[in-house]
């Protein structure tokens, strides 16, 4: 009991505070301004004092979201598949889908060993699967830029987006592809002039040569290829004999 | 209504008149609801020292304590008409400023979670607000002065709210029990039971004094 004593005393003893000299005329003050249950609170509306937090949380969320899972790679930039080395062709002006394969070496005869690239580009087919990025880290991944599993997997090739495989390829392109220069005199193909060290020139064709046929097929100016095209031979005209030209090395 | 009473206010003489001083709280009231200004400012002259007291105890906050018993008396003043005179005087409108005090102090810890520097503050009473700087004296200068009262009202301060009431309505303000737990809506041994807790959470923070 002495505690709670002592306590009241100390408690008694602390001194009183007393209201301020104005404290009537404010209370009068605040009595003119009205009920202060009539007077509205400034108070923004629950809706937005919830709304804005949760939407800052929001828009960072989706901003780390897509920053973390969000590769721009992947839709629509063409990856680069690195596959084992195999030799080239240094005299094989066309492959299979109708690219030119260049070779890089000025003598006939030396066989380079480049790297194969196959660009892999999501086509616009619907039975085409477009080459994720995924599996070109499988690949890339392979002691000799490629493994195991991706020698024995058919890979399809793909296209450009946008190139039409159906497209016409005119014989004076083709023509041009090899070296060849032509010019058309009615519809006959005359070859104008053979660039140096081109595929024309090693393959034997000669300035003045009339092109009869291309794989044994007649051509004339007007005379396109379709679809997948391999040129093999050519035909020409020499001194008005007709002479066979292999385009294979 | 309010703009019809308050018109009047300011011309009216805020000194009551001998016979106001002398009129019981009731009568003070009665007047008051019949337009007598002067009943009112008599009103206000017996409370507004130890309401602000009681809520300055309360709060810890002499401005804030200020504030709210000035709203203390708006109120009064605006519900005048729903007093019943069955009741004490001083009862109610300890009840009116306990209700405001509390409701302060919830805003209070609204306020402290929802800011961001609330986050890094501890989570106790004994946290003083900045106040500005003001011109006028205040009445408890010589208290902020002194450590003990300092260390004593921090104390009481942080007491809970349940605590905190019957505390400062018994031992500072000497109300008694009865008036306690009128003013507290409570039963008579729920309040005592709660003014012994009080008293022995203080002696434990207030060893050092006793």
């Amino acid at each position: 009991m002495t505690g709670d004593q002592n306590l009241t005393g100390l408690l008694a003893a602390l001194p009183h505070v007393g209201a301020p000299n104005d404290f009537d005329f404010r209370v009068r003050a605040r009595i003119a301004a009205g009920n202060p249950a009539d007077r509205p609170a400034f108070r923004l509306p629950t809706a937005i004092r919830f709304a804005v937090p949760l939407a800052m949380l929001v828009a960072v969320g989706a901003y780390f979201g897509f920053t973390r899972f969000y590769s721009p790679g992947d839709a629509d930039v063409p990856s680069v598949v690195e596959n084992q080395p195999r030799i080239a062709q240094p005299i094989a002006p066309l492959s299979e889908n109708g690219a030119v394969a260049r070779p890089d070496s000025n003598t006939k005869d030396e066989r380079v060993a480049l790297p194969s690239r196959e660009v892999a580009i999501p086509t616009l087919r619907p039975g085409n699967k477009i080459k994720t990025q995924a599996n070109s880290r499988v690949a890339v991944d392979g002691p000799d830029g490629g493994s195991r599993e991706d020698t024995s997997r058919i890979i399809k090739p793909l296209y450009p987006r946008g190139l039409d495989r159906d497209a016409p390829v005119f014989v004076r392109d083709v023509l041009s592809f090899i070296g060849a220069e032509v010019h058309i005199s009615g519809s006959s193909l005359t070859v104008s002039k053979v660039q140096t060290n081109s595929i024309a020139e090693r393959a034997g064709i000669k300035a003045g040569d009339v092109i009869v046929a291309v794989n044994d097929v007649p051509v004339s100016d007007k005379t396109a290829f379709r679809g997948g095209f391999t040129g093999k031979s050519l035909r020409v005209r020499r001194e008005g004999k007709d002479i066979q030209i292999s385009l294979k090395p | 209504m309010a703009l019809d009473k308050s018109a009047s206010i300011g011309a009216e003489v805020s000194q009551p008149t001998v016979s106001e001083a002398k009129l019981s709280d009731h009568a003070l009231i009665a007047a008051t609801r019949g337009g007598d200004e002067a009943a009112f400012g008599e009103i206000m002259t017996r409370y507004r020292g130890p309401i602000t007291n009681y809520l300055y105890r309360f709060l810890n906050d002499y401005e804030e304590a200020v504030d709210l018993a000035q709203e203390t008396f708006v109120r009064v003043y605006f519900a005048i008409d729903r007093y019943h005179t069955q009741f004490a005087f001083s009862t109610y409108i300890y009840r009116i400023a306990t209700n405001l005090a509390i409701s302060e102090i919830r805003r209070r810890k609204r306020r402290r979670l929802l800011s961001l520097t609330g986050l890094f503050q501890a989570d106790d009473d004994s946290t003083v607000e900045f106040q500005p700087t003001d011109g006028r004296a205040l009445p408890d200068a010589e208290l902020i002065d002194d450590e003990r009262s300092q260390t004593i009202a921090r104390a009481i301060a942080a007491l809970p709210e349940k605590y905190r009431v019957p505390i400062i309505l018994r031992d500072i303000e000497d109300k008694t029990y009865d008036e306690i737990a009128e003013i507290m809506e409570l039963g008579l041994g729920t309040t005592k039971s709660r003014i012994s807790r009080a008293r022995g959470l203080l002696k434990e923070k207030l060893r050092q004094y006793l």
